[in-house]
């Protein structure tokens, strides 16, 4: 799975994550194939980003990512707050992965 | 070296032979505090290239405006003259950026765009004026990079070999560093107060007295553009926040998951924006 911005969407990518609106309603679920229209449609509503199937062609890989944020915040990730921001940070990469 | 001469001899910068014709003539007419929008918009028009990329700017996710902006009388308008003047000093040092350090653009352009979404978050007016702030915290180290290009490698060679941040190897060779030089060259070229007092305490944000938390929002928006990896700031590791500005700041763990949201959606727009620059 990876995380798409709404203009980077191209039809034929699969829906990974169900997309709500604002409302919290359901617009399309999970394993939706996008096509032209949706994705015109899509760009109609306040979405910045949609969840797709597969990695990206040079997509680093969850370990890579984990490693670069460790590199990141090798000095400071113990400080007040830093660990806050570092926590938040892990979680996002570790969702992307699910 | 000494302050007073350091402070001197950056405030003459624009007399150097080294600096780009262009950003000579640019300089001349943004220091003046009295220029007119028609003045400022027939400069920036009378240039293609520079045309292009303020235009290219105002439509990028530094700003988010909807739809696009074709015109640069509209651009000025839209920002007003002191975001422009800022914008356009932006504009004109990125080449130099990009020469002197690769990813210093990048690191400046992610921490415009930071600056903009926390300061939406947190409901500040005027989010264009904090962008360009944002665009600009760094300026100091191309002051510095043009003024003292050896003194400033050494910078850079013993920020790495002891492992340091940029800004305290620029202490122990300086005395100081790239916020103050950054703070007294947009005080030389008649750059607001506000701009001024920002790039001064972007590194130490709970001194600045009369902008704290649009210095805090600047603060953390360079923190953040770090800690995502986006660019390069001279650091290979993230400095630690300054505690008073993010408890002034007050995210929760959802606002500050918003914010790397929305600059991931931003970072990727703007990706496309740096690599297809000239056109
Ligand atoms: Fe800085
Ligand atoms: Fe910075």
């Amino acid at each position: 799975m990876r995380r798409v911005s709404i203009g980077d969407l191209q039809a034929g990518m699969v829906v990974a994550k169900p997309i709500t609106n604002e409302a919290g309603m359901v617009m399309l679920s999970e394993g939706a194939a996008l096509t032209d229209s949706l994705i015109r449609r899509l760009g109609s509503m306040e979405i910045g980003h949609v969840f797709v199937e597969g990695d990206a062609p040079d997509a680093k890989s969850r370990d890579e990512r984990l490693a670069d944020l460790e590199m990141r915040f090798r000095k400071t990730g113990q400080e007040k707050y830093m660990d806050t921001i570092k926590k938040v940070l892990k979680a996002r990469i570790e969702e992307v992965y699910k | 070296m000494d302050p007073k001469l350091l402070r001197a001899q950056i405030e003459r910068i624009d007399t150097l032979p080294t600096i780009p014709s262009v950003l000579k003539k640019l300089l001349a007419v943004i220091e003046n505090p009295k220029v007119s929008l028609t003045e400022v918009g027939n400069f920036i028009q009378s240039d293609p290239v520079l045309t292009s990329r303020v235009l290219k700017m105002v439509n990028s996710p530094i700003y988010g405006f909807p739809g696009r902006i074709s015109a640069v009388q509209q651009a000025l308008i839209l920002l007003g003259l002191n975001v422009v003047r800022g914008l356009l000093l932006g504009v004109s040092v990125f080449e130099v950026m990009q020469k002197s350090m690769v990813g210093l653009w990048e690191h400046s352009l992610g921490c415009a765009i930071a600056a903009r979404i926390i300061a939406k978050k947190k409901n500040i007016s005027e989010p264009e004026e904090i962008s360009i702030a944002g665009l600009l915290h760094d300026i100091g180290k191309v002051v510095m990079i043009l003024r003292y290009k050896e003194e400033y490698e050494e910078v850079i060679k013993e920020a790495e070999t002891k492992d340091l941040l940029i800004i305290e190897a620029e202490k122990s060779i300086f005395d100081i560093t790239h916020a103050d030089s950054g703070s007294w060259i947009a005080k030389r070229w008649n750059f607001p107060q506000s701009l001024v007092e920002i790039i001064e305490y972007h590194h130490k944000p709970s001194l600045s007295r009369s902008l704290p938390m649009q210095t805090a929002i600047v603060h953390l928006a360079d923190l953040l553009t770090r800690s995502v990896g986006f660019g390069f700031s001279g650091d290979n590791h993230v400095p630690a926040v300054n505690p008073a500005a993010w408890e002034l700041l007050n995210l929760s763990d959802a606002d500050l998951r918003d914010i790397f949201d929305e600059m991931d959606d931003a970072f990727s727009e703007a990706e496309a924006f740096l690599i297809g620059d000239e056109s």
